[in-house]
């Protein structure tokens, strides 16, 4: 192991963190392109952090109960109904919040992590789909043309034929539209379009609410404006609302990347979900 | 059929809504793995997000929701244990931890849930802590000073001596005690 290795390797904490200056990074990925030692070292150390967190993630002794759920959801409208011992905004919206108690309620049951069967679930899907068809071709079944799918599953899979973003470069660079399926993860199907932004793939997921399992829907905290969703899998994901339909925008990119793209594509997306 | 509150928009409730609740789940994962007590963990997650809720107006949109209410989180975490006479001296810890490592041994190729949690679990209380709001919770440096109300240097040095650890304890997973019965993980067999 030279110098440079060991100099290398003191900083691969902070390389995984991204917490290093552009200027050290770039140092530390000339140097792991011509060293493969500290490449396998990186790569090892990278492929544990992301199968600590799945393992978090995944673990049900860590997940919260349905009563628990239940009893926070009361709490927590009961706090936003009597804001008035409290000398903050919330007193302003005192009334309206009582008046509202109920669908608010109705709003938070459910909300994704209410219910381990709700938005949460199908993201992890579409995050799947991302990973298992965009980034890795493992798919058990081969993907068809959204024409097909349209024949046989979902018309309105037709009407995503051509939509394109509303813009092809975005601050990062250039946007681009690499492909477009239908594809099945998980027994899900989906439309899936596939772009490029900065050198990374991005999925954007559609599913129709008519293969969705009827607890999944409605959310009625997505709309047409994305919104970003917890990471799924160590993947950013934002979700909005088409006709029927919920879009997911799935990548490894940073959260407020993956927001941008959705952006460009939400208006397109649901003027096409809707026969506009 | 899309279902809305009837709130105005940009109401104080409706951005607590869309904001912070999503995070809720993961706030009672990191409850409940540092609590080790499903009760004392609802506790903790509860008034987490009620203090949120009545505190969100200092919450600057845009920044990182999920660590602002982290902090929340460890602050009354700490208020607990500080009320309850149970701090421990980190510093102690510091000095064990940097005889017990010293050298970084290499990652099993195959390892499961369980034996990741089992080893995380395994080694020394702030080390877990850092290792869980960095690698897990996606945190920058500052936020976890902040969260923790620790210097970044020391997050940087507890991160390094505590991602050392763990690579210890994995290595030797047979001579890694289990502290108690948490948790028993998903999915069994994944090759890193």
């Amino acid at each position: 192991m030279t110098a440079e290795c060991r100099a290398t390797r003191d900083r691969a904490d902070a390389f995984l963190s991204e917490q290093l200056l552009i200027e050290t990074t770039q140092d530390i990925v000339r140097h792991l392109e011509g060293c493969p030692a500290c490449h396998a070292e990186f790569d090892a150390r990278r492929r544990l952090r992301g199968a600590l967190k799945s393992a978090f993630e995944r673990s049900s002794e860590l997940q919260p109960r349905a009563e628990f759920v239940r009893a926070l959801q009361a709490r927590l409208a009961d706090e936003a109904a009597t804001p008035a011992r409290h000398a903050t905004p919330w007193r302003r919206w005192g009334a309206i919040a009582a008046s509202g108690l109920l669908v608010v309620a109705a709003g938070l049951a459910s909300l994704p992590w209410l219910s381990a069967s709700g938005l949460a679930a199908l993201a992890r899907l579409a995050v799947g789909d991302h990973e298992n068809c965009a980034l890795t071709f493992r798919l058990a079944e081969t993907p068809i043309t959204l024409e097909q799918a349209a024949q046989e599953y979902d018309t309105a899979f037709r009407r995503l034929q051509t939509v394109e973003p509303v813009t092809t470069a975005l601050p990062g660079g250039p946007l681009d539209l690499v492909g477009r399926h239908s594809c099945v993860w998980d027994g899900v199907r989906f439309a899936h379009l596939v772009l490029r932004y900065k050198d990374t793939l991005v999925s954007v997921v559609v599913a129709s609410d008519a293969g969705a399992t009827a607890s999944w829907i409605p959310w009625p905290q997505l709309d047409h404006e994305p919104r970003s969703l917890p990471p799924t899998g160590g993947q950013h994901v934002a979700s909005f609302r088409g006709t029927a339909h919920t879009v997911f925008v799935v990548s490894t990119l940073p959260a407020a990347d993956v927001q941008a793209v959705a952006r460009v594509m939400a208006a397109p997306v649901v003027q096409a979900l809707a026969g506009a | 059929m899309q279902v809305r509150t009837s709130h105005p928009s940009h109401s104080p409730w409706e951005a607590f809504e869309r904001e912070a609740l999503p995070h809720a789940d993961r706030l009672f994962r990191l409850a409940m793995w540092f609590e080790r007590d499903r009760s004392v963990a609802e506790d903790l997650v509860q008034d987490t997000l009620i203090q949120a809720m009545h505190s969100f107006h200092r919450y600057t949109a845009g920044t990182n929701c999920r660590a602002w209410l982290v902090t929340i989180l460890q602050h009354l975490r700490s208020n607990r244990r500080r009320a309850a006479f149970r701090h421990r001296e980190v510093e102690d810890v510091d000095d064990q931890i940097a005889e017990m490592v010293p050298f970084v041994p290499s990652i099993p190729q195959t390892l499961t849930d369980e034996d990741l949690l089992a080893a995380l679990r395994g080694i020394p209380e702030p080390y877990q802590d850092i290792i869980l709001l960095c690698d897990v919770e996606d945190m920058t440096y500052k936020e976890i000073a902040e969260a923790l109300s620790i210097p970044i240097g020391t997050v940087m040095s507890r991160l390094h001596r505590g991602r050392a650890a763990l690579r210890a304890r994995l290595a030797a997973p047979a001579a890694a005690p289990s502290h108690d019965g948490l948790p028993a993980a998903g999915p069994t067999g994944r090759t890193l």
